[in-house]
């Protein structure tokens, strides 16, 4: 009950930042990105699994916010159009990187990398460690599908893989997760 | 569902929606925030100077296509001017050639002058000829090939012209 007060609140107070932020008052803005910014964080750190590259992606993503903002008509909610936009762009840029990687590292060295970034970072939840030693397409496929709680048909729309690719990532997900409790 | 199942369950609903980040991401981003609406406009700006390279590229290709490609056009359309000129002019040469071996034939002349050394000579400046045409229909803008060609017609006319002189003199001779 307290929460969806506080929720309420928030979106009465966000509701009057958004017209400001649009007409390039960088202080409402930056209110924006205060309430908003530790969940997509946390969303690209778990899509990308690294800690330095999700502060790049996160930056990125608030850049795009800050110029697609005039855009935004209010016909849906303010964080699911955020989060929609910041996922796509999140998941370009991993891309974008993962084939320029791919050039230099090969993709054990990258996994090995996000493992790392796992198992050195006390600040991380057990679940959250676990998520970023998975393989980077069941990870992603988990984080959207599980933890954002994206359909399958969504998560393979925005993954560019069949659905049925998708249902077969989830449960290899979940396999190794239970797999490392 | 085993313990395990569970396990993950649980631990999937005490999954902070949330993560701080270590460092303060803001000032970058504000730093961008303003270079961001620059950088469209140097986008806008170096769209344009896209634009306008390709369009000046463009312009530089089709002139270097007018001046490269647009001459050999220009040129095969010539040489089949040429090439045209050439058969009209065999043609023409021709009608000349049957109309001295008409005149010779209908008479039903036997010479008894010995023509052999005109018709040696008439053979090898039709054989000449015949290279002569040969090369100039694959280089037709050859000036000094012109000129030998319209020679060796020449040629070949005036030894024509000498058997039928013969001809005339051995007729009145003869009446």
């Amino acid at each position: 009950m307290l929460a969806l007060v506080e929720d309420n609140n928030t979106q009465s107070i966000e509701s009057q930042w958004i017209p400001l932020a649009q007409q390039g008052d960088k202080a409402a803005f930056k209110q924006l990105y205060q309430q908003h910014h530790p969940r997509i964080y946390a969303l690209v750190l778990r899509l990308c699994g690294c800690r330095s590259f999700a502060e790049e992606i996160t930056q990125e993503c608030f850049v795009r916010v800050w110029q697609k903002l005039p855009s935004f008509r209010g016909e849906s909610q303010f964080s699911t159009w955020l989060h929609r936009l910041c996922i796509n762009q999140a998941l370009s840029m991993i891309k974008a990187q993962k084939s320029l990687w791919a050039r230099f590292l090969n993709q054990e060295s990258v996994s090995q990398e996000s493992m790392l970034e796992a198992s050195v970072n006390d600040d991380y939840s057990e679940l959250d460690c676990l998520i970023l030693k998975l393989p980077e397409r069941a990870r992603q496929v988990f984080v959207l599908h599980a933890v954002e709680g994206y359909r399958h048909e969504e998560v393979a729309n925005l993954l560019g893989m069949a659905t049925g690719t998708s249902k077969a990532q989830f449960h290899r997900a979940r396999k190794l997760l239970k797999e490392m409790l | 569902m085993n313990h395990q199942d569970k396990q993950l369950d649980a631990l999937l609903r005490d999954l902070p929606k949330g993560i701080k980040p270590q460092n303060d991401m803001w000032r970058g981003i504000e730093q961008r925030m303003d270079v961001g609406i620059k950088d469209n406009t140097d986008s806008k700006k170096y769209n344009w100077q896209m634009f306008a390279a390709a369009s000046l590229l463009l312009f530089s290709v089709a002139l270097s296509w007018q001046w490269l490609f647009a001459p050999d056009a220009q040129n095969l359309q010539a040489n089949s001017v040429m090439l045209q000129l050439i058969d009209q002019l065999q043609q023409q040469h021709q009608k000349q050639v049957q109309a001295y071996d008409i005149t010779v034939e209908k008479v039903e002349w036997r010479s008894q002058t010995d023509l052999k050394p005109i018709n040696n000579g008439l053979k090898e400046v039709r054989e000449a000829a015949a290279q002569v045409i040969k090369q100039l229909k694959s280089t037709p803008n050859d000036k000094q090939l012109w000129e030998l060609w319209l020679w060796v017609q020449q040629k070949e006319l005036e030894l024509l012209n000498q058997k039928q002189s013969i001809h005339q003199l051995e007729t009145i001779h003869t009446i």
